[in-house]
């Protein structure tokens, strides 16, 4: 074939724009320290890492919500102690003290039926405590202090006497005690077919503060809630007259119940080791997420820089030959 | 023939004339070396050699030549590599049409670098994990609807940008190539009368030649050419070609674009805006030719004028009109190109997708005068079994006052009913909402998929009823529920239930409004509704009858909304056969919200870097064949220095011819019978 000059000359020329765009494709990843920088570069990996950013931000938000869930739980976990150790007061100091019939007396009764109002009064601000505006036993209705004591010793639950047994009342309190109020922990959130949250999908927050302190009555007619019981027990001390096997039966119930918060407390610290065996697998997804999205977009630097030097190589011979590239033609040996 | 004495001096002044013009050939040769679209000039050279009859000689052998005679200068050129090349580059012209807009098109969706559109909606999505746990703070509500006003930001600026790209690729095609390609044809048109003129007064006018094949390889890129070449005779042996340039659609279809007695004549092109049948314009472009014909100049062609938008088969006409007229597998029925179209359409079902569902998400209504209320999700009537009762489920009207039920329509189980006049399978609506609802009741008891519901996981038959005392839409099974069952609240379902409100109603709480009041939502006309704008409405947490204030099963539907696989449908209308407007819908991606942009970002990205490599396998293609033709057509300045040599040696040599004579004669002249003198 004939090389003719203007055909090395626009070899040459394409020759150099392909070696200097290259020079500035690697110039650019070292730069930008990515591996590619708009799709057409690299659809797959830019599939993927979009994937992987959709997920980080999920992980975060999961990880938010966590914190914030845990909060609330601390704040469950605190003011149950509180009403956890008013109950002990009450049964350890007014159970042997009462029985003690030198106490029996109405002055000293009236103190210590004054004093077990008193706590019976700071256990329903407990229950009624917040955390962000949001009361953190009224399952989901957050908004309205949930527990409601009356002067005439009456306790209601979002609006429902928790002292009820039987009837229309009973089963508001047994719904209200299964109050749901699911968030999303990044356990794969999924809706039943009958566009439910599937309670195995998320975290449930809500703790019905009618689980604590219970509710109804039992087959005996006796209160299964320790505040009513407290109502109770300052009742009987207030009487002129002391009961005191009504007295004692009432404290073995009040005791009884009381066992409850306890379980309710432990249940809570199930719930706080679960948040935070999850918050260690979310944490590790965090850095593992990380980890993938610096292999899916980032470069690795040694081979980068390396081949920009190979370029920049690359280039300088180019131009270099361009000086050289025009000379001599059979003109330039004629006599 | 007698040889004349003097005849060698002829020899050897044609000779030397000839090696001058030889000379001066090389010298154009090399003055035109950077001249684009020259081709290499050459001296055509004959001996000379007078045959005749010959009284002293009997063998023809013996006849001696006359020397050397110039024919004529012509050009070095392959045609074949002419066709190779206009082949190549109308390939290398749709290409790069593509590419241009694609690269566009990048420029928009590609968020490689950038936090946007996907940003945004992950964002979206954290604002209302954030309201999930904080149902009832205005403050949240406000966080959700700035996050979707930042989302419609870069859905807006994304629409903007696409249609500016479709109007920019227009105007290009229009105002630019069309007038180009126009201008190449009736400077084509222009040359071919040029040449044969002034080849008519013998002159082999090779520049205008070269002048003319550059222009056809620059229209070889517009359109998909052949050039065949027509000889007519002038006169006795007068041979003149001239070039007949036509234009080589799909499916056979040719047009001329050059015509007339010697090519004169040209075709032109020209490019129409065409509309939808409502008369809108549609974005999409037609192109027209009217061909060149053999009649005079003067005469009026323009009856001629022909369609040939789906004719171009190659070129860059065709790769504009390819990303302005096709959607690919977004256009009923499909074509071979994802074209602008196909990301506007994508793009506006994706916005269809998400408002509306948000907007269902958020059902909701308040009727303009009175209270108002969606009707209950439902609860079953709790109770255990002793086998003789029936199952019990009601949906509460409670909530629901007024009668205004005018198209809005109920969901049950998948199946949609609308309120109506009773005609065409809608529910009549009474002169009471009492009425109504016993009318509904009726309804829902025509087909057994309405009146299935699913009891403690069973699907039970059974008869709707309306109560009007307690205003419940109740639904009773057929067969009694076997002894023993437990029938929690929950325990009976149907799937699908949805009432949704008809905005000319009620005030309803979609969260999405269009700006144009259209029905349907496209990537340029939605927006945040005024009402949620102004608090008047807000987002609803749930839609339980007894949901406590921080309830958030709405919410949570809306989360796994954003993030759940869906199926992504792209709506069109058409005229049918009788004229009828239809409205189809197809279904082309599933996945989440993310994934459908995603997918719509990499389509791009995949296209962009097909087409790309495309371009460079062509461009490379043509350099190979322009290098082929250079080889041919070129000029090589070796080979000029050699020739210069070579002709400027042949040329020394004529003249020592000369001057040999030349002392040959002085001795016939001067030597000879000096005895005499």
């Amino acid at each position: 074939m004939r090389i003719t000059t203007s055909a090395i000359i626009r070899n040459y020329k394409s020759n150099l724009s392909t070696s200097i765009s290259n020079l500035n494709l690697s110039r650019t990843r070292v730069m930008t320290q990515r591996s590619f920088n708009s799709v057409a570069e690299n659809p797959g990996l830019a599939a993927r890492a979009s994937q992987l950013h959709r997920r980080y931000y999920k992980n975060q938000d999961n990880l938010d919500m966590l914190n914030d869930v845990q909060s609330r739980q601390d704040g469950q976990e605190d003011a149950l102690r509180q009403i956890s150790d008013v109950v002990k007061t009450i049964s350890k100091d007014y159970n042997i003290k009462v029985m003690n019939s030198t106490n029996q007396t109405p002055e000293i009764r009236e103190t210590y039926a004054a004093a077990i109002r008193q706590f019976q009064e700071s256990m329903v601000l407990s229950l009624n405590s917040t955390y962000e505006d949001t009361y953190l036993f009224a399952g989901s209705d957050g908004k309205n202090p949930p527990f409601d004591l009356s002067s005439d010793g009456k306790l209601t639950y979002r609006g429902v006497d928790v002292d009820s047994s039987s009837g229309i009342d009973l089963a508001k309190l047994k719904k209200l005690s299964n109050d749901n109020l699911f968030v999303d922990l990044g356990m794969g959130l999924s809706l039943n077919e009958y566009d439910q949250v599937d309670p195995s999908s998320a975290f449930n927050m809500s703790l019905p503060g009618i689980n604590a302190v219970g509710y109804g009555k039992d087959e005996n007619g006796m209160s299964n809630n320790v505040i009513v019981l407290a109502g109770q027990l300052a009742d009987v001390l207030e009487a002129d007259t002391f009961d005191s096997e009504a007295y004692g039966k009432l404290m073995g119930k009040f005791d009884n119940v009381a066992s409850s918060i306890m379980n309710q407390i432990t249940e809570i610290g199930v719930k706080t080791e679960f948040l935070s065996s999850t918050k260690d697998r979310l944490e590790n997804n965090n850095i593992s997420l990380q980890e993938q999205m610096q292999k899916v977009e980032g470069v690795d630097m040694a081979k980068a820089i390396t081949d920009y030097s190979w370029d920049q190589y690359a280039y300088n011979a180019a131009l270099k030959i361009g000086t050289s590239i025009l000379s001599p033609s059979f003109i330039d040996f004629m006599k | 023939m007698t040889r004349s004495t003097f005849s060698g001096f002829t020899i050897a002044q044609l000779a030397m004339a000839s090696s001058q013009r030889a000379l001066d050939i090389t010298g154009q040769n090399i003055a035109n070396i950077n001249t684009r679209g020259y081709t290499r000039q050459r001296v055509d050279l004959v001996s000379l050699n007078l045959r005749g009859a010959s009284p002293y000689s009997t063998n023809p052998g013996s006849k001696i030549g006359y020397g050397v005679e110039i024919t004529g200068i012509s050009q070095i050129r392959d045609p074949f590599l002419d066709v190779q090349y206009r082949n190549q580059i109308a390939k290398v012209g749709t290409a790069d049409g593509h590419q241009a807009t694609l690269d566009e098109l990048a420029d928009i969706f590609d968020e490689t670098d950038a936090d946007a559109l996907k940003k945004a909606l992950s964002d979206l999505s954290s604002s209302l994990d954030k309201l999930s746990s904080n149902v009832g703070n205005g403050e949240f509500d406000s966080i959700v609807r700035s996050r979707c006003q930042v989302l419609l930001n870069y859905i807006h600026q994304k629409a903007a940008d696409l249609s500016s790209v479709r109007e920019n690729t227009m105007e290009g095609l229009e105002k630019t190539d069309i007038p180009t390609v126009n201008g190449l044809l009736s400077d084509i048109g222009e040359l071919n009368d040029t040449i044969w003129k002034s080849q008519l007064l013998g002159n082999p006018s090779l520049e205008l030649l070269d002048q003319r094949n550059t222009k056809l390889d620059e229209l070889a890129s517009y359109l998909p050419i052949s050039v065949t070449y027509k000889e007519v005779e002038i006169g006795t042996g007068n041979k003149y070609s001239y070039p007949v340039v036509t234009f080589n659609g799909s499916d056979g279809m040719s047009f001329p674009l050059t015509g007339g007695e010697h090519g004169e004549n040209f075709a032109s092109l020209s490019m129409d805006r065409n509309v939808d049948h409502n008369g809108e314009p549609d974005g999409t472009v037609s192109i027209h030719i009217i061909p060149a014909s053999d009649l005079p100049g003067y005469a009026d062609t323009s009856a001629l004028k022909t369609d040939i938008t789906n004719y171009l088969k190659e070129g860059s006409l065709r790769g504009t009109v390819d990303m302005l007229n096709k959607s690919g597998e977004l256009d009923s029925p499909a074509t071979d190109y994802r074209g602008i179209g196909y990301y506007e359409k994508a793009f506006d079902s994706f916005v269809q997708s998400f408002a509306n569902t948000l907007n269902d998400l958020n059902g909701h209504m308040q009727t303009y005068t009175g209270t108002n209320g969606m009707p209950t999700t439902g609860n079953a009537k709790e109770m255990t079994s002793t086998g003789a009762e029936l199952a019990e489920f009601s949906i509460g009207f409670s909530k629901t006052s007024g009668n205004f039920l005018e198209n809005e329509t109920i969901t049950v189980n998948g199946i949609t009913l609308t309120f109506g006049d009773g005609s065409d399978g809608t529910i009549k609506i009474g002169s009471t909402l009492q009425e109504s609802m016993v009318n509904l009741a009726s309804k829902l008891n025509e087909k057994s998929a309405t009146k299935t519901l699913d009891v403690a996981g069973t699907p039970q038959s059974g008869t709707w009823s309306y109560d009007a005392a307690s205003k419940k839409m109740t639904w009773k099974s057929t067969n009694p529920v076997p002894s023993g069952t437990e029938i929690k609240s929950d325990s009976i379902k149907m799937s699908g239930f949805k009432y949704k409100a008809y905005s000319g109603n009620v005030r309803n709480y979609d969260l999405f409004h269009t700006t144009d009041g259209s029905k349907t939502f496209t990537a340029s006309n939605i927006k945040i509704a005024d009402d949620w704008m102004n608090n008047n409405i807000h987002i609803i947490a749930s839609h339980d009858s007894d949901a406590g204030s921080t309830a958030n099963d709405n919410i949570i539907k809306m989360m796994k909304a954003l993030t759940e696989e869906r199926e992504f449908k792209y709506k069109y209308t058409y005229m049918d056969k009788s004229g009828v407007e239809q409205t189809k819908e197809m279904s082309y991606y599933k996945g989440s919200y993310s994934q459908c942009y995603s997918n719509l970002e990499n389509i791009q990205g995949i296209d962009s870097k097909a087409n790309k490599s495309i371009l460079t396998n062509h461009i490379s293609v043509l350099n190979q064949t322009a290098n082929s033709r250079e080889s041919i057509s070129g000029v090589s300045l070796d080979e000029e220095g050699i020739d210069l040599m070579h002709y400027q040696r042949s040329y020394t040599a004529a003249a020592r011819l000369m001057t040999t004579l030349d002392e040959a004669l002085d001795v016939l002249i001067n030597k000879t019978g000096i005895v005499g003198r």
